[in-house]
């Protein structure tokens, strides 16, 4: 007879007790996954989202006229303000800001024939640093423009079907449409900064200029807020460091929802920690209740020749099976549930509830089944060690 | 075989109080004897067999079993020595509820060096057959009568051949005709073992089962009938 086989017949024995710590061993792997599966989708999700909002902040050039902005800050004003590149540094250097990327208004064209709407707007943009245009093309991202390429809004035809147009005689590959967004980003063609220059080099040749401006200003830098800092304060900030730029801030609509998303996954980390606490607790409790419900059992094996560490052994082994068991148990379900109700779940939180990469899950399963074995463990040491040390006519007495 | 020099054992108990439960204590048992020990309840016996096994220490005097003083060896050797050496009989009910009989026969071939394997099982059913329990091998104790049970917890006390047979009070829950069952039984294995017995009992009737009685009273070995 081996060790093995006394402590399942003690997990056995007491199915009532062993239930339950099985149930707190798979709670806490199995809410530690998934709280872990909703913090992973979440963060994916908030990150997307975030993205597609465009900057938390645009920085325009001090003067420009405050114009109403609803909705996601995605491209900059159309404004004849420009204000030096080097302000993008400076703004770069602001605590809290965590990316930059400049934007320059080049024209606006009536009537260009390209698209159903009456306007078409032309604006440059830098494809290395952008952030605000890249979710828009997260299907198909494009690494970088060369001269002469460029980014379509959705509402932008190149004439035949094809994908080239003539901005001011200037000849544009559309490389890409973007999806659908709303709002006047849907008529703009988006250019790099060398073919901005190209094309304004252009129009300079002919007899009357369409437009006039300094290829070496920008109109617009995009501010990125580091996530935990307030867009408001940082645009305070650019106020204060920043002379000659007027930080406007995103509407609160974004926010709103970031900070809900933040509330709720504070919500998660916080339920699960109480979980995870109620069921060490309750953990120590069924232990020594164990412990001292065999309190003769363990005096009878230690008159019979069970050492101390054998004693010892035959508890913390029973919490182990327990542990790994019903950690076992909650790590499949979570698993499962995240794979069977992930839309479910989805809908129901807005929070992209996905299994992670294989790799990636297996390590959560392993740390999953760490923490339910390291809780039993726990929970099981310190009545066990304490039951093991006393003087043994104690135990063997009622 | 046994040596107990001016033994004392307070127990102290939460607060200040402390209980005195064996008093100056000195006692010979020779190799082979078997001793009935008596005296009311809170005597001081159960102290006493727990002293003799090294399960408690003295409070003031010497404790030997075989010359050794086994309750300041180290965890494992005493361990080994009680696994090796001693067979127990308690008071209470022993057996463990999720073992059968010849599970809980086998218990202390788990924890020392004797006999293992399908020798030990042999062993196992062999001592069972002996105390009457042959078609109740793989009964669980609650399938069990009192008596039965501590058939059970004798057989798993010869289990690794002991020289010392400590019994507590085996028939304290049986009435009288198994009382006198379970006490020739003992007869029968010190005549066919020569193991050396100590047993206590409160039942002065089965003084004669023994080779020598020893009575006690408040912790100390008394000549008179109380
Ligand atoms: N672990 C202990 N802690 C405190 N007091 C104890 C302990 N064990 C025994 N005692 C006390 O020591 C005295 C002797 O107890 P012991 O169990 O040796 O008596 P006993 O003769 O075996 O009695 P019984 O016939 O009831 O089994 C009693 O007063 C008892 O209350
Ligand atoms: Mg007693």
């Amino acid at each position: 007879m081996s060790l093995l086989v006394l402590v399942l017949r003690n997990i056995s024995g007491n199915l009532f007790r062993s239930g339950a710590i099985f149930l707190c061993a798979s709670l806490v792997a199995g809410l530690g996954l998934s709280a872990t599966f909703v913090v992973r989708g979440a963060e994916t999700g908030l990150r997307q989202n975030l993205s597609r909002m465009g900057a938390d902040i645009i920085a325009v050039p001090w003067g420009t006229m405050s114009q109403d902005f609803d909705g996601a800050h995605l491209m900059g004003m159309m404004t004849e303000r420009w204000m030096p590149r080097a302000y993008m540094e400076k703004i770069a250097a602001v605590p809290g800001v965590e990316a930059t990327s400049p934007q320059l208004y080049v024209s606006t064209w009536a009537d260009s024939g390209f698209t159903t709407r009456p306007e078409l707007y032309v604006v440059a943009y830098e494809p290395a640093t952008d952030f605000v245009l890249r979710p828009w093309l997260e299907n198909d991202p494009i690494g970088t423009l060369r001269l002469g390429e460029g980014v379509a809004g959705a509402a932008i035809q190149a004439p035949d079907g094809g994908q080239r147009i003539h901005l001011y005689g200037y000849p544009i590959h559309l490389l890409r449409s973007l999806e659908e967004v709303g709002g006047d980003i849907d008529q703009t063609v988006f250019i790099s900064f060398e073919t901005a220059l190209a094309i304004l080099e252009h129009v300079q040749m002919e007899a009357q200029p369409a437009f006039e401006i300094n290829p070496h200003t920008i109109s617009t830098a995009m501010v990125k807020v580091r996530l935990g800092h307030s867009p408001h304060d940082v645009a305070v900030s650019i106020l204060e460091q920043v002379p000659g730029v007027l930080p406007i801030e995103s509407t609160g609509f974004f926010q709103t929802q970031r900070s809900q998303m933040v509330g709720l996954l504070r919500t998660v980390l916080a339920l699960s920690g109480l979980t995870w606490m109620l069921s060490l607790a309750f953990m120590g409790f069924a232990f020594t209740l164990a412990a001292n419900e065999r309190r003769r059992q363990i005096g009878v094996l230690r008159a019979l020749g069970a050492t101390r560490g054998l004693v010892l052994k035959t508890l913390l082994l029973e919490g182990v099976v327990l542990a790994l068991s019903g950690g076992a148990a909650g790590t499949i379900s979570a698993v499962l549930s995240a794979f069977l109700f992930r839309e479910q779940i989805a809908r129901a939180t807005d929070i992209q509830y996905t299994l992670p990469p294989p790799l990636a899950l297996l390590g959560m399963v392993a740390a999953g089944l760490v923490l339910a074995l390291l809780s039993v463990s726990a929970a099981a040491w310190f009545p066990a060690s304490r039951l093991c040390r006393e003087e043994m006519v104690v135990t063997v007495r009622e | 075989m046994i040596s107990l020099q001016n033994v004392s054992k307070t127990y102290s108990v939460r607060g200040d109080s402390s209980v005195l439960a064996v008093r100056n204590l000195t006692m010979q048992v020779e190799k082979g004897e078997f001793v009935i020990i008596t005296g009311r309840s809170g005597s001081g016996k159960t102290t006493l067999l727990s002293l003799v096994a090294g399960l408690t220490w003295p409070t003031s005097g010497q404790v030997l079993l075989d010359g050794i003083e086994v309750w300041r060896l180290a965890d494992k050797e005493q361990s080994l020595l009680r696994n090796k050496k001693i067979g127990f009989v308690f008071q209470f009910p022993s057996l463990l509820p999720t073992l059968t009989s010849v599970e809980n026969v086998l218990l202390p071939t788990m924890f020392g060096d004797k006999v293992k394997g399908d020798r030990s099982r042999d062993r196992a059913v062999m001592l069972l057959e002996q105390v009457g329990l042959n078609d109740k091998l793989r009964s669980y104790p609650r399938q069990l009568s009192g008596g039965q049970q501590q058939r059970v917890v004798i057989a798993r006390a010869l289990m690794n051949e002991p020289q010392l047979l400590l019994a507590d009070e085996p028939t304290s829950d049986l009435d009288e005709l198994t009382e006198h069952e379970i006490m020739a039984l003992f007869r029968n294995i010190h005549a066919l073992t020569g193991v050396t017995v100590l047993l206590v009992t409160h039942s002065n009737d089965l003084a004669g089962y023994g080779t020598r009685l020893i009575r006690m009273a408040g912790g100390a070995i008394t000549d008179l009938d109380d």
